[in-house]
């Protein structure tokens, strides 16, 4: 069984997208609608048909959207619609264009752009957020993102999701940038703020127990950045060395203590 | 969702014109396939397939928000 999902103003002009798309005739097609025309507000798909247009086995091999591959579908007789009318009704957001040319505060254009893209994509994963810049230098940005009650949802795992989040934005705030812009992306509540004073507290505890024991003590289970902070909080401690060892995901942080002779 | 999809992959490619994402039902889970100009197979991907990663986290929670589960494929 596959499946796409179309807006079109109307549900016969959804059935024929979700056709042509399939690859199938349109009698083959199911139509399940999942949102009706807004008027009102609502940036996605105000005003259109949102259906998710089903249908059984494929006619023949990978279908690509907006294309026509292969054979015509088994009934046969029935021209699929002009290509440029998908397009148009299969892709109501989009994101922003990247500039043409360097802009002259490329930090805060890349500001602008995440906060856009944030707000849109997590729109589109049914979070809606409030995005604030909160700092802007040369070579850094920092956005909060405010989900409200599903803000839990928005941090995911060990912070993934924010983490997968930042990395997408980021990529795409950059896109068309030549000086490269560091993105973070916090919660309103300070998620990463508290998780990183958490961090320095535990390297102050890591530290000292190696003192006290004269033995290493290893911390497993780090993400890059917050591998950083602990080698950046210990490296002014004359008394332990901090080093990372092992591969990629077997990577682990280890304090030793320095024997002063 | 499938919105979503080709919303994330466009954002970062540089042809987003070029993005093509199909889905298809594999056992209770939603598999959305993803093609994208070869040249920016790359930058999808990401080192270490980092930015697949995080693409399937975002796909996931969102499918998660809807009592679905879903992941991406990205066609080579």
């Amino acid at each position: 069984m596959r499946f796409v999902e179309i807006s079109a103003p109307t549900l016969e002009e959804a059935r024929k997208a979700a056709a042509f798309q399939l690859g199938v005739s349109e009698e083959d097609v199911e139509i399940e609608v999942l949102g009706q025309p807004r008027k009102l507000l609502g940036l996605i798909g105000s005003g259109q048909y949102k259906v998710r247009a089903t249908c059984e086995e494929p006619p023949s091999g990978d279908v690509v959207v907006g294309e026509v591959e292969g054979e015509a579908p088994a009934a046969a007789g029935i021209e699929p619609p002009e290509p440029q009318v998908i397009t148009e009704v299969g892709a109501p957001v989009q994101p922003p264009a990247p500039p043409l040319q360097e802009p002259d505060h490329p930090a805060q254009a890349v500001a602008e752009r995440a906060q856009q893209l944030t707000e849109q994509i997590t729109a589109l994963m049914g979070i809606e957020s409030q995005v604030n810049i909160t700092e802007i230098e040369d070579d850094q940005v920092k956005l909060s993102i405010d989900g409200g009650e599903n803000t839990g949802l928005l941090i995911g795992q060990y912070g993934g999701t924010l983490d997968a989040l930042q990395l997408v934005v980021a990529i795409g705030a950059n896109k068309g940038i030549r000086q490269g812009c560091r993105v973070i992306l916090d919660t309103a509540e300070g998620y990463r703020e508290s998780h990183e004073e958490q961090l320095r507290r535990q390297a102050c505890e890591a530290a000292q127990e190696a003192k006290e024991t004269g033995r290493e003590v290893v911390i497993p289970d780090l993400k890059g950045y917050e591998r950083r902070i602990i080698h950046m909080e210990l490296c002014e401690d004359p008394d332990v060395e901090t080093y990372s060892e092992g591969d990629e995901r077997d990577r682990r942080l280890v304090v030793t203590p320095v024997n002063h002779e | 969702m499938q919105e979503l999809v080709k919303y994330l992959v466009a954002a970062i490619v540089d042809e987003p014109e070029a993005v093509h994402v199909t889905a298809s039902e594999q056992g209770g889970m939603t598999v959305y396939q993803v093609e994208v100009a070869a040249p920016d197979l790359g930058k999808v991907i990401g080192r270490h397939g980092r930015t697949a990663d995080a693409l399937r986290t975002l796909v996931s929670t969102a499918a998660k928000r809807r009592d679905q589960r879903a992941t991406l494929d990205i066609l080579s």
